[in-house]
């Protein structure tokens, strides 16, 4: 407790008498200690009184002090205001503590008291508030030190943002990167994002490991950062198997890539043909956001993926086109059950009788608000996607009941010819699936023949050699489907199971009248005859060509002359 | 101060003298006067004990004139010559020992009755030589000391703060301001309230306000890059005179010392379970009131014992009444300032 002291007078001792008479209790200050006249001290009091609001607790009247005037103790804050008026003897005093100090008894019993032992425990608390913040104060520079150290460990930051096989950026590196190009460069220009992988690197991994495939994105990598001699591109490893390159737009890079690529590719020591798919999302304003950009050259990629050669550019009608085909996609189980896929075959004939000697199914789809579908603009889809088995599935046992039909009603035997796409051959149960089906409907494995597109047997083909020769060993015959268009060689003729050649309709359609071109059909059919190989020439839409292909050895033939793809219905009449 | 039965009786004997002196004062005067007056006779029979506990009769002698300083500013307020300052000192001094003879066992009277002899022979000798001291030399920063008392004494708090702020500021090192400005202003003000000067409450309001400038250096001296060493700084006994020690602390922590500061009053478990955990390579112990020089040998054997190679250091204004009495303990290192333990501790521990 504080004792507040107005004197009167020039008595000034009366502080000291008034500390030792309270000790503790009482610290009469000296810069509290005022020197004042009795009127004075009645007007402080009287204006401490209004000031503060707080009444009068009590007047003491304090016995043996001269005029015998009043002392006034207020409340105010936590000390206590005493007002002595006119003090002279020391006895008068000692008298008048006596009674400050019963008042104080009083007052220590019924007002609230902030100090108790004073000092020493503020002194106590004041310490602990400083220790407190004297080990925030240590911990904070410790936080300080540890962002610093982290700040300054650079390298293991560029590590983490760095591809583990190629050492390219990976995408939160290729994001930062260019965020901090842009920032400290000041490159205001349009740039290009470019997307591009190798075509037939899965092949690669399934047939010669994944190690290989592995080596072979390396290789990429390294040949693809070589074009750049500037620097001045950003490569990231987007994904297993494809890359990003952010570049200049001046640098016109995505064809420079897409050709010094295709040449690097064509010489890779693999037996697996491979080929760069390249796309690019070009012009982005400075300030497009990245990711945005990437994400446009990956809708690119995938169009580029269905099997253009050159670069692809990103556009709207792409996206949108993209975006329909995806959504037609996703209704594709839909589709099956309720039977919106229609079977459809074209005749195969014998051109020296006329006779037709089978079929090929062909797939519509008969969407119910689009209405007809091009198969172009789903089969390629779906084989990519891997989702295509369950479509030709669908097929092959609508060819099946067809035959089943067909038997039933004493018809002779007219194989029907069903596409079996490449990836349907990663399928475990293909055979099984395929013997099951045929089973099932009461017909032999000759009634199913097997059209295998040419381009597939380029793409590990010793694995598909495998599958089709136990294909071919449960009965099934086998068709090589648009032979001319892949890069097959004529050797693979010799070592593939293949029971019948499809030439493909670009040699009839670019003229029969060519001499050369007609050395060349001449013998391949030579060959193929040979080989024990039947020969199917497709595309066939005149009598002329039908004489020319006679002439030239050829018998059987597929095309709009003989046939239009119908409705399966037509061929239970046959 | 807890020192056993003996001195308990001797305390309580020399208290019932203390009444006796002047039995009509003593029924005029408050009871609450005369209990500070019991608590002063106690407080002049702990340093007793500690004199003859350490074996150290300085402590004795500095305490007598000391105290006779103190009733000199008393009785300079009671408008009472100094000549009963003197008389009511060497009055104290002689009830303790007519309490002696009464209460302590006689094979300790003699050892007590040579302290308190020496005691005296001090005091006598100090006021005839004119009572204070010869000056010591000048402080190396005299002016900013007084310049910063001078915002203190005018309860300028934020102005005060912001000196402190502007010594560092004006390229006064860390260092020198703490031990050659603040702990050398704060000696003044123990003076200041020693002879009466100021009140207590100035005394502790300086303090915090000292502490609290210390701590607006904080950013600054945490910064300093850190050298793997630990110093581990304590005040044992009931010391609560802290700021010594965080001061010391403080100057580690700016020469790239990591420090843990357990603060005022360590129990000794406390103090030897904190090295065991923190495994400093240095402790150092601070003491201000030689009354804990009792407790801080203590502390300084259990670590030595416990950890023979941790090094231990011992310093503060305690020391400065006796006679070295740590060069009879096994310390590694003593040091009259912060500054100079630092600048010690970094060629010891290397």
């Amino acid at each position: 407790m504080k004792v507040l002291v107005l004197l009167c007078g020039r008595d000034w001792h009366i502080v000291r008498v008034l500390r030792d008479a309270f000790g503790a209790d009482l610290r009469a200050q000296d810069d509290f200690c005022e020197a004042v006249s009795a009127d004075q001290a009645r007007e402080l009091a009287a204006l401490h009184d209004r000031e503060c609001g707080h009444p009068v607790v009590r007047a003491l009247n304090v016995r043996g002090i001269e005029h015998d005037l009043p002392a006034y103790i207020f409340p105010y804050h936590e000390h206590f205001l005493v007002v002595v008026a006119e003090a002279a003897s020391l006895g008068g005093f000692q008298t008048f503590s006596r009674e400050l100090e019963s008042w104080l008894a009083w007052a220590d019993d019924n007002l609230p008291m902030p100090y108790q032992d004073g000092y020493y425990r503020i002194q106590v608390m004041n310490n602990r508030l400083l220790n407190a913040e004297r080990a925030l104060s240590k911990k904070t520079a410790q936080l300080e030190r540890t962002l610093a150290e982290v700040r300054d460990a650079n390298n293991i930051v560029a590590l983490l943002e760095r591809d583990r096989l190629t050492g390219l950026y990976t995408m939160a590196g290729l994001l930062h990167h260019a965020h901090v190009a842009a920032a400290t460069a000041a490159v205001d220009e349009p740039f290009d994002v470019i997307m591009f992988a190798v075509q037939g690197l899965r092949q690669v991994k399934e047939a010669f490991g994944h190690k290989t495939g592995e080596e072979l994105q390396r290789r990429v990598a390294l040949f693809a950062t070589g074009i750049d001699m500037q620097g001045e591109v950003l490569f990231a490893r987007a994904d297993a198997d494809a890359f990003y390159a952010v570049a200049s737009t001046r640098r016109a890079f995505a064809e420079a890539l897409r050709d010094s690529l295709a040449t690097y590719l064509a010489d890779y020591p693999l037996a697996v043909r491979l080929r760069p798919v390249v796309a690019v999302c070009a012009g982005n304003a400075p300030g497009t956001e990245l990711e945005e950009a990437c994400n446009r050259a990956r809708m690119a990629f995938d169009e580029a993926r269905a099997g253009v050669d050159s670069v692809t550019y990103y556009s709207p009608d792409l996206v949108e086109q993209s975006l329909r085909r995806h959504e037609l996609l996703d209704e594709v189980p839909e589709a099956l059950a309720e039977g919106q896929f229609k079977l459809y075959l074209q005749s195969k004939v014998d051109m020296a009788t006329g006779q037709v000697i089978g079929a090929e199914a062909l797939i519509r789809w008969m969407h119910p608000t689009l209405g007809f579908v091009s198969p172009g603009d789903f089969i390629p889809l779906l084989e990519r996607e891997g989702r295509i088995y369950d479509v030709d599935r669908y097929i092959w046992e609508q060819a099946c009941k067809i035959q089943r039909a067909r038997a039933n009603a004493g018809k002779p035997l007219l194989p029907i010819s069903v596409n079996v796409a490449r990836g349907d051959f990663y399928e475990k149960d293909l055979a099984e699936s395929l013997l099951d089906m045929v089973r099932r409907n009461g017909i032999g494995p000759e009634a199913i023949r097997l059209e295998v597109l040419e381009r597939a047997y380029a793409q590990d083909s010793g694995e598909l050699a495998q599958r089709l020769a136990q294909l071919r060993e449960a009965g099934f015959v086998i068709e090589m489907d648009d032979f001319g268009t892949g890069e097959s060689t004529l050797a693979m003729l010799s070592e593939m199971p293949i029971d019948v050649l499809k030439l493909d309709r670009g040699f009839v359609m670019n003229g029969l009248d060519d001499p050369r071109r007609r050395i060349v059909i001449e013998s391949v059919v030579q060959m193929a005859h040979r080989l024990d190989i039947l020969v199917i020439v497709e595309g066939v839409e005149t009598r002329e060509q039908e004489r020319y292909l006679l002439e030239m050895g050829c018998r059987y033939a597929q095309g709009f002359l003989y046939a239009k793809p119908q409705p399966a219905d037509y061929f239970l009449n046959l | 101060m807890d020192y056993g039965e003996e001195f308990q009786a001797l305390a309580d004997a020399a208290w019932a003298y203390e009444r006796k002196r002047d039995e009509k004062l003593f029924e005029k005067i408050s009871v609450r006067v005369q209990q500070i007056i019991r608590r002063d006779t106690r407080y002049n029979v702990d340093f007793l004990y500690t004199a003859f506990q350490l074996d150290d009769a300085r402590i004795m002698c500095k305490y007598v004139v000391w105290l006779y300083e103190l009733m000199v500013g008393v009785y300079k307020d009671l408008l009472l010559p100094k000549e009963r300052a003197l008389d009511s000192t060497l009055g104290s001094l002689d009830c303790i020992r007519r309490a002696a003879a009464d209460v302590v066992a006689p094979e300790k009277q003699q050892r007590i009755f040579d302290l308190l002899e020496r005691g005296e022979q001090s005091l006598r000798a100090y006021v005839a030589a004119g009572g204070a001291a010869a000056e010591t030399a000048p402080a190396p920063r005299d002016a900013e000391v007084k310049e910063y008392l001078a915002r203190l004494f005018a309860r300028d708090t934020r102005g005060a703060m912001a000196l402190v702020r502007s010594f560092v500021d004006r390229g006064i090192p860390i260092d020198d301001v703490y031990v050659d400005i603040l702990a050398e202003a704060m000696r003044r003000v123990g003076e200041l309230w020693h002879t009466a000067a100021i009140t207590v409450d100035t005394e502790h309001y300086c303090t915090s306000i000292t502490q609290t400038a210390m701590s607006q250096l904080y950013p600054d001296i945490f910064d300093a890059p850190r050298r793997g060493k630990t110093v581990l700084v304590a005040c044992p006994g009931a010391e609560l005179h802290e700021m010594p020690a965080r001061m010391v602390a403080d100057l580690f922590e700016n020469h790239g010392w990591d420090s843990i500061y357990l603060g005022a009053a360590v129990p000794q478990e406390y103090l030897l379970a904190s090295v065991r955990e923190n495994n400093p390579d240095l402790v150092a112990l601070s003491v201000t009131m030689p009354t804990f020089l009792i407790d801080c040998e203590q502390m300084v054997r259990a670590v030595k014992q416990e950890f023979p190679q941790v090094k231990v250091a011992v310093g503060g204004r305690a020391f400065t009444s006796t006679n070295e009495i740590w060069r009879k303990w096994p310390v590694d290192l003593f040091s009259e300032n912060g500054r100079d333990l630092l600048s010690a501790a970094d060629a010891l521990v290397s």
